[in-house]
Formats: C-alpha cells, sequence, structure tokens
C-alpha cells in the first residue's frame, strides 16, 4: 500500500507537495509512520529531495509567518468575564459537591502536602501555553512525563499499566485511537499490558520496536545510552528495529522474546543479541510451585518441571542425566542458584546461549 | 476530518456540566482561536467579545450540542460565524481599539528582529508578502499552514465549496511564490542533514 502511495507523488513537485494533506501533516504534526513513509519515499526516489525538502521548508514558514501575534492577557481576561457570567467559580464548587470525590479531595490533599502541588499544576500550565506549533499535536497526543524522585504508576487508556522510572516519558495517541496502541518511550518503563487480540500494544523506543498482545515487560531506552533492553517478565513479545516497521512483516526481522528473556539492542551496530534476565521470576503462582518437591527423582523430571514454572527453555541430553537422582524443590532460592546446585551434584556446567539454557555433563555412576 | 475518542468523551463530560472539562476545552482552545480571530478582524474588543460568547453559548446550551464534529473544528466554524455576526451588527458601535493595534504591531516587530537572528532574512520577507494579501487568503493560509485544517474542513468552515478553496489558495501561494523561491533555496542548506 505504501508503495502505491510512494509512486503517486513520484511526480510532485514542490508546489503540489505544499498542498498535500498527508504532506503537510507529516511536516506540522509527524508521527512514527509518516516519518517511515517519507523517509522511505526519499530512499526510493532520491530525485525527489530537493522538491521535499523546499515543500518542507516553505510549509514550516507559511505555518510560522501566519501564526501572528497575540495580547497574552487576553485568554485570562476572557476566562474571567465567563466565570462570572457562568456563576461561581468554575475549578472548585462543583469539584467538592460531588459526594464520592469527597475521598479523592482528602486523598489529593495528601498528595499536596507532600509537596506534589508543583507536579499536579504543571500540566495546567503546558495547556496554558499551548498556542506554540505543538498546539495539534498536544490535541492529538497525551504525553506522559514522570520528573519524580521515585519509580510512579499510570494507568493507560486500555487499563494496561505501565511505571515510569523518574525522567523517562512516553507519548502516545489520546485514547489510543486507531487500529493499534502504540506508544513511544524514552527513559525506562515497565508495562502490564492488558489482553486485547485485535489491538497490538506497540512500544517504539528509539531504534527499537517492541510488539505484544498482552503480557508484562520492561523496555531501557535512555537517550544517552548505547543500548535498547527489553526484559520480559510474563507471556510473549515481539521485538524488532523501527527501521523495519513499514516492511510487510516486520516481526520476522526481529525476535520474539519469552518469559524472562531480554533482548539487548545496540544503537551503534544495529544488532539484537537474546539473553536471560538477570533473576528470572517463576510464571507460576507460589502455591502451585510447592508441588514442586522432588525426593530423589531424576534430574530430567526436575529440568523439565524449571522449564514449566520459568517457561524457558532448558536444552540437554535426557539419557545422560536419567540415572542422576537428585533431592530438591523448586521455591525459595533463584534460577541460576538452582542451577548451580543441580550442576554442582551432577558435575555438569551449563550456560546461557540466545535466551536458553544449555546443560552439559556426563552421566552419572 | 479528525474526531478523536477522546473528544468525543470530553463532549460526553462537558454535556454532563463538569466545569472541569469546560475549562480544560477553553484552556485547549483559547490561545489558538484568538490567533485566529486576529486574522479575521484587528478589533480586539469584538474579539474577545466573541470569543466570550462562543463559550458562554457552549456551556449555555451544551445539552443541545451536536456530536458529530470535532471540538476544535466546532470552535473555529462557530468563532468564524460568531465574528462576522458580530461585525455586521457593532459596524457603528464598535470602534477598533488603536492604541492596542499600534503596541500588538511594535510587539510584532520585537519578535521578528528576535527571530532574524536565528532565521533566514527571507522569512522576515514572507511575513511581508503575507501582509500583502487579503485577509481571506492570510485566513486561508493560516487555517491551512498553522491551524492544520485539511481543504475540506476550511471549506465547511468559510462556506466555500472544496474546488474554491483549492482555488484560492493556489493563487494565495502562487503570489507568495517568489518569496518561497529565495526562503527554500537558502534554508536549504540547513536541512541537508535533517534525514
Amino acid at each position: 500500500m505504501s508503495l502505491i502511495m510512494q509512486q503517486q507523488y513520484r511526480t510532485f513537485l514542490t508546489e503540489d507537495f505544499i498542498q498535500d494533506d498527508y504532506f503537510i501533516q507529516w511536516v506540522n504534526n509527524p508521527d512514527i509512520d509518516s516519518s517511515l513513509f517519507w523517509k522511505a519515499f526519499l530512499a526510493n526516489y532520491p530525485e525527489q529531495r530537493e522538491a521535499v525538502f523546499r515543500a518542507r521548508v516553505i510549509v514550516i514558514n507559511l505555518g510560522k509567518v501566519s501564526k501572528g501575534n497575540i495580547p497574552p492577557q487576553d485568554k485570562d481576561e476572557i476566562w474571567d468575564n465567563l466565570l462570572k457570567q457562568i456563576g461561581t467559580d468554575a475549578r472548585t464548587t462543583v469539584f467538592w459537591s460531588q459526594p464520592w470525590l469527597k475521598v479523592a479531595a482528602a486523598a489529593c490533599l495528601l498528595l499536596l502536602a507532600g509537596g506534589l502541588l508543583w507536579q499536579l499544576r504543571a500540566p495546567s500550565a503546558d495547556a496554558v501555553s499551548s498556542s506554540s506549533p505543538e498546539a495539534v499535536a498536544t490535541t492529538l497526543f497525551e504525553t506522559i512525563r514522570h520528573e519524580g524522585n521515585a519509580p510512579r504508576h499510570y494507568q493507560l487508556p486500555d487499563q494496561s499499566k505501565v511505571t515510569l522510572q523518574p525522567g523517562s516519558s512516553i507519548r502516545f495517541v489520546r485514547n489510543f485511537d486507531g487500529p493499534v496502541r502504540e506508544l513511544s518511550l524514552s527513559g525506562e518503563a515497565f508495562f502490564e499490558v492488558t489482553r486485547n487480540v485485535d489491538k497490538p500494544f506497540i512500544v517504539i523506543a528509539s531504534q527499537l520496536v517492541t510488539k505484544v498482545l498482552g503480557t508484562s515487560f520492561s523496555v531501557k531506552a535512555w537517550e544517552d545510552s548505547q543500548d535498547i533492553t527489553v526484559e520480559v517478565k510474563t507471556g510473549k513479545v515481539n521485538v524488532f528495529a523501527a527501521g523495519d516497521k513499514d516492511t510487510p512483516d516486520p516481526e520476522t526481522k526481529g525476535m520474539i522474546l519469552r518469559p524472562n528473556q531480554k533482548v539487548n539492542y545496540s544503537k551503534q551496530d544495529e544488532k539484537m543479541t537474546r539473553s536471560l534476565v538477570r533473576d528470572p521470576k517463576p510464571q507460576l503462582i507460589p502455591a502451585e510451585m510447592e508441588a514442586f518437591v522432588f525426593q530423589e527423582a531424576p534430574v530430567p523430571t526436575i529440568l523439565e518441571a524449571m522449564k514449566e514454572v520459568y517457561q524457558i527453555e532448558i536444552v540437554y541430553d535426557k539419557e545422560t542425566f536419567e540415572g542422576c537422582l537428585l533431592n530438591t524443590s523448586l521455591t525459595n532460592e533463584t534460577l541460576f542458584q538452582k542451577l548451580d546446585v543441580i550442576c554442582e551434584a551432577i558435575n555438569a556446567t551449563y550456560k546461557v546461549v540466545d535466551g536458553e539454557i544449555i546443560i552439559n555433563g556426563k552421566k552419572c555412576s | 476530518m479528525q474526531i478523536t475518542t477522546s473528544d468525543h468523551s470530553l463532549w460526553e463530560f462537558f454535556k454532563k456540566g463538569d466545569r472541569e472539562t469546560f475549562a480544560f476545552i477553553y484552556n485547549q482552545y483559547a490561545d489558538e482561536l484568538l490567533r485566529y480571530g486576529y486574522h479575521i478582524t484587528s478589533n480586539r474588543q469584538l474579539i474577545k467579545d466573541s470569543i466570550q460568547d462562543l463559550f458562554l453559548n457552549l456551556w449555555n446550551n451544551k445539552e443541545k450540542l451536536s456530536e458529530t464534529d470535532s471540538i476544535r473544528f466546532y470552535l473555529f466554524r462557530s468563532l468564524r460565524n460568531r465574528i462576522l455576526r458580530n461585525i455586521e451588527n457593532h459596524k457603528e458601535t464598535v470602534l477598533p481599539d488603536m492604541a492596542f493595534y499600534t503596541r500588538l504591531a511594535e510587539e510584532s516587530i520585537e519578535d521578528t528582529l528576535i527571530e532574524t537572528e536565528r532565521e533566514s532574512q527571507n522569512v522576515l520577507a514572507l511575513k511581508k508578502a503575507m501582509e500583502q494579501l487579503s485577509r481571506r487568503q492570510q485566513e486561508i493560509i493560516q487555517l491551512r499552514y498553522y491551524h492544520n485544517f485539511n481543504n475540506e474542513e476550511i471549506a465547511r468552515m468559510m462556506q466555500l465549496s472544496n474546488q474554491s478553496v483549492r482555488n484560492l489558495l493556489s493563487r494565495s501561494l502562487a503570489q507568495l511564490r517568489v518569496h518561497f523561491e529565495l526562503a527554500g533555496w537558502l534554508s536549504l542548506i540547513l536541512f541537508v542533514c535533517w534525514l
């Protein structure tokens, strides 16, 4: 589809571009799709570069010169008059008169006392200055920027939860309108995504795209860092390079991450490396875990149980370890501690390769 | 036409009489509407009155509002109609605030001077050329390139056919063309490393 669209612009002149909706939208209000589209267009039709560049400058300048000046005090004056005409102070009276809000109001007071006054006021201060060329963007996108000192939870429009680390921000189309739930991330965040098979959840962090249907995972993408990492806590996620996003099957160019796996993407050499998270988490609830207590059990039985509990692939030769019997349980220690204990007992070694565990050893005598 | 679900839910809240939502909508769009107003008329009091009327009317008639338009489009179109109606009604009674207008012009020159240091002289020339266009032409360019409405929305707003909007726009752009040539070429150098 995008190829057909590209062809349509093949013969455009500067003056055609500056009157084209999709072009103007991209210049004034670029999103990921349009940026990728025009980038691809320029790559395919380099002879149109000049026309596109010039048209872009013209559109920007036309916006700039037609912005005009307004007296800064007008906005407040009109609002004050409006409040007089409507009757009461809009911000407080109605708010307090709602009984169900009293609890919330009390909570708000606590927050205010906690010195969050500034943070609560900040967004409205932003809204006041919406006269910038960003004005249109703010009506389409919502940005959450977390400047505090501790991680903070936010709820997204689809009821998914995101925990933002200080200094991180996310941006998404208001209400997740559109065919996908797409957001861009700068910094570090943990996502707990509500399941919706019809509307994939997509996190774009710099050059790396993570696509899921419903799962929990974290993404680390600090601008000043050379690496982007994605770690999966539960469920399955798809990770691929942003450059492949508008190819027909971007997933085939990336990789699938299962629970407890992580991927490290190097911005410099554009390479993905899959491994395991530092402390893999059981995928079963503690009560279920208690069933995994082994008395004189063959090691393959124990390893199969571990595969199930951590949803991690463990590669080993079943025949080799069949004769090795152990007593153990799967609670308490971490996965790697357990592996250390088991391997020591049967005189084997393990390593993590491409997000899987590989165990090598000899038959037990 | 952008009709977002968020607009829809904002509307819903607002129609139920939620003043927070009213304040939010005002905050979100007042600046843009003021900027637009000043392109239709330079009568400050008339613009202020019209915007105040617009929002007051919105508040008083909230139950009757239709849900078909995006809030932003609705506000722009209503403001335009209101200003034009008020210009007709108050032709003699409302005098332009000349002192204010002079001040505004001075501010605008100051702004331009600051901008000049960062941007090319040609933007300034383009600004000058824009001032040579008719109000309608300026309005259409602002709606298209600053407020980001598409031709169809502009047509509905200005009660013109799509074709008339396209024609008016191309004609205005053609008049400005000589300035694009300059501005375009010089700024091109700055944008080479952009991709």
